[in-house]
């Protein structure tokens, strides 16, 4: 069965554990106490993780680290519609890349202010939500003008991929590292739309939206 | 009820978002003055806007649900009804008909020129919206700017943009030439402030113009291209003076 | 002398008269110099080789020396002269108990809004839907709130609300009954009989750091009876549950609590809230509220 290294309420261990609820899979969450025992430092799990960060998946053997590059080996591996990352298609594979990239600067951003005012992570944290605001111009403005065009997701037409995904976790908990959402309205439609994606599941401090009308 | 001391809104009309973002049951986030509101739509197509605070604990109606005829609150699930904004319903005490007091704060809220307008005074009669366009009309992308209102307007006023004052000084109307990439001219573009708050502006735009297919599209791309760079230049110049202490 | 008194800007003589948790024990580093804030003021803690911990108003070289006393596993220091000690929980020195820090979490909300959702029953179904609540079973039927003889502390009784159960056992939920107990205006306890001797009890307690009063550090002490779970799973759940509780209370408006019973709006449920605050206003906290 598919392993995976997990700690609650890391939004990078949510982004694994959503394409498994996607993608139906049947999964065994081995806990990893992040905070307070800093479990992810100890021998045992820097055996695993080198880098000693989670989330890890270990799936008969195979052992992948990095939520972005899990999401890739799970979508290709276990999407039998080809839709999370739609390996036809270069294009969607370099936009999607292009977004994967994105997440990783939304982890040293605002992942990091809400690692901070949460768990007194030491950072330049005035940095990080200035970054982070940066950030979200960019997508704010990338998601409005997909919207024009009749596109629901920040890739495809007509379906989310890994990259919304990769991207939503650390976007929909940015309040808590003091990044209001205020000032970015299509990115608050978006998140909407990513709740309403079957299969969604929850982390602490993430709310369900309201169905659409039938 | 809004926890702390009434504040008094000017007797005003604010654009704050578009027609087509107020969508089924989404809650907009917005906010005038330093009021923050909630703005949302029932499935009858009726827009709310409401103070974003449940009259219960004070927590936010925006990080609530909107069922399409209420709006829930997260913490406890009060429900309060469209229009009226009235409680209707108690989940812990569910037998129990809520009193008539209980009620979200509502604001005046129309439609018109492809934008949600609100009106935050509750005092009778509400003035009027300035009459900008006619029936044909394409709404930009609107502009989030780190800086007041007032550096915004003393931006543009040097930019010898044409400031045509539409009603007492916090909502100005700005004609600005704009390049058109159709007509390799510029085109005649209005210009809405929205006052966020001491710290913040939405700038909305207008054209006279109803465009459709690429041609719109390109106009909202070269328009917002042109309005991020001018939100660049005014949010440069307020940091500068900032660090200067002015 | 002077110097350091001017790093104390809080004002208010109840709270800093007050024992605070200020970290818990086992999360110092031994020997190293931790910086802390309480009431707006800048502290640093150290925790020496041979178990001590030590407290100063500002640097550990020029400032002042604060008293510093360990309870229940946390380092407690106050900016002021308490009155009272701190005050007791006699669960905890029971024989067997799990007790334990589940987390100290930053969170940016004042520390009696924090208070008040830890008294809050109706809120179950909502922010921790399947966990503590689940609709329609959301009705909250009358309890008991009073207020001790001396006026000190707060105790809630016959808190009742529907509990369901995990997916794998029982298919029907129960009903579940806590008593609470405000012993200090920043703390708070809740007392949930045993399932396995119900004579006996758990203990949870969320007891509150003031950074500044918009913005508190939640210690959250747990003195359980369990014989099954692992303390990382006892810590696990713990911080899911006030993981949820977060947004909601860093959403709300104003940060800082009314103490006028008619700014807001109250329901029947909402009775530890209203005696919280007329408690609150009776002792004049003013740190962290907005008088009536």
């Amino acid at each position: 069965m598919l392993k995976l290294y997990d700690y609650e309420l890391s939004g990078n261990c949510y982004k694994v554990r959503l394409l498994i609820e996607f993608l139906g899979l049947a999964v065994e969450r081995i806990p990893v106490e992040f905070y307070p025992a800093q479990e992810h430092k100890t021998a045992w799990f820097l055996a695993i993780n080198p880098l000693g960060q989670l989330p890890v998946i270990d799936d008969d053997g195979l052992i992948l680290r990095d939520a972005q590059a899990i999401l890739v080996y799970l979508a290709s591996k276990y999407d039998d519609l080809g839709r999370w990352y739609p390996r036809d298609s270069a294009e969607l594979l370099g936009d999607i890349q292009m977004w994967l990239s994105f997440a990783a600067d939304l982890n040293g951003t605002v992942a990091l202010a809400r690692l901070h005012d949460s768990f007194f992570h030491d950072c330049d944290v005035a940095h990080c939500r200035a970054a982070a605001h940066r950030l979200f111009r960019l997508i704010d403005q990338h998601l409005w003008f997909a919207e024009q065009i009749g596109q629901d997701w920040l890739c495809s037409p007509t379906h989310p991929t890994i990259a919304d995904i990769a991207c939503f976790p650390y976007i929909m908990l940015s309040e808590e590292g003091g990044v209001s959402r205020l000032p970015y309205p299509a990115i608050r439609r978006w998140t909407d739309r990513v709740k309403r994606i079957p299969r969604f599941t929850l982390m602490p401090g993430i709310f369900f939206a309201s169905a659409l009308p039938a | 009820m809004s926890g702390e001391r009434p504040v008094q809104f000017p007797n005003r009309w604010f654009p704050v978002a578009r027609i087509e973002e107020v969508v089924a049951r989404h809650i907009v986030q917005a906010q005038v003055l330093g009021q923050e509101i909630a703005i949302w739509r029932d499935d009858t197509g009726f827009a709310n806007a409401w103070e974003n605070r449940c009259p219960h604990r004070g927590v936010r109606l925006s990080i609530g649900l909107n069922t399409g005829h209420e709006l829930r609150c997260q913490y406890h699930g009060w429900r309060y009804s469209s229009r009226s904004g009235q409680c209707s319903f108690i989940p812990a005490q569910p037998d129990r008909k809520p009193a008539n007091a209980i009620r979200a704060t509502t604001y005046g809220c129309t439609e018109q020129y492809g934008f949600v307008w609100v009106n935050l005074s509750n005092t009778q009669p509400t003035a009027p919206l300035p009459s900008l366009v006619g029936d044909s009309f394409t709404t930009l992308r609107s502009t989030h700017v780190d800086a007041p209102l007032s550096r915004v307007k003393a931006f543009l006023e040097r930019r010898r943009a044409s400031v045509t004052d539409g009603g007492p000084p916090d909502l100005v109307e700005i004609d600005v030439p704009m390049r058109d990439p159709a007509e390799n001219g510029t085109m005649r573009t209005t210009l809405l402030m929205q006052p966020m708050s001491d710290t913040q502006t939405v700038i909305h735009g207008i054209v006279a113009k109803a465009l459709v297919g690429n041609d719109r599209l390109a106009l909202l791309r070269s328009h917002d291209a042109y309005l991020t760079r001018l939100r660049d230049e005014i949010e440069n110049l307020a940091r500068r003076d900032d660090t200067h202490g002015r | 002398m002077q110097e350091q008194c001017s790093l104390i800007t809080c004002e208010d003589p109840t709270a800093l008269n007050a024992w605070y948790v200020v970290a818990a024990v086992c999360e110092l580093p031994i020997g190293l110099e931790r910086p802390a804030r309480l009431l707006d003021a800048p502290l640093t803690l150290r925790r020496e080789r041979g178990g001590t911990v030590q407290a100063w108003l500002g640097s550990s070289a020029e400032g002042l020396s604060l008293p510093c006393r360990q309870k229940f596993g946390y380092a407690w220091t106050s900016l002021g002269v308490p009155a009272q000690d701190i005050f007791d929980i006699p669960q905890y020195d029971e024989p067997h108990r799990r007790n334990m820090n589940a987390a100290s979490v930053g969170v940016n909300v004042s520390g009696p809004r924090a208070i008040e959702n830890f008294l809050d029953l109706a809120h179950f179904a909502f922010v921790h839907t399947n966990y503590l609540g689940v609709e329609p079973h959301t009705e909250i039927k009358p309890y008991q709130v009073n207020i001790s003889e001396g006026g000190e502390e707060i105790l809630a009784t016959q808190c009742r609300a529907y509990q369901p159960v995990a997916a794998l056992s029982a298919k029907q939920g129960y009903e579940v009954e806590y008593v609470y107990r405000v012993p200090h205006p920043y703390c708070a306890l809740l007392y949930k009989a045993v399932a396995t001797d119900p004579t006996r009890q758990d203990v949870i307690g969320l007891l509150l750091q003031p950074i500044t009063e918009d913005r508190v550090v939640a210690h959250m002490l747990l003195s359980l009876l369990d014989d099954t779970n692992s303390d990382a799973a006892l810590r696990g759940y713990q911080q899911l549950i006030f993981s949820q509780d977060k947004p909601i209370l860093e959403n709300q408006l104003p940060k800082r609590l009314p103490l006028n019973l008619r700014t807001e709006v109250s329901a029947r449920a909402d009775a530890s809230s209203s005696t919280y605050r007329r408690w609150l206003n009776d002792h004049r906290v003013r740190y962290g509220t907005i008088p009536p």
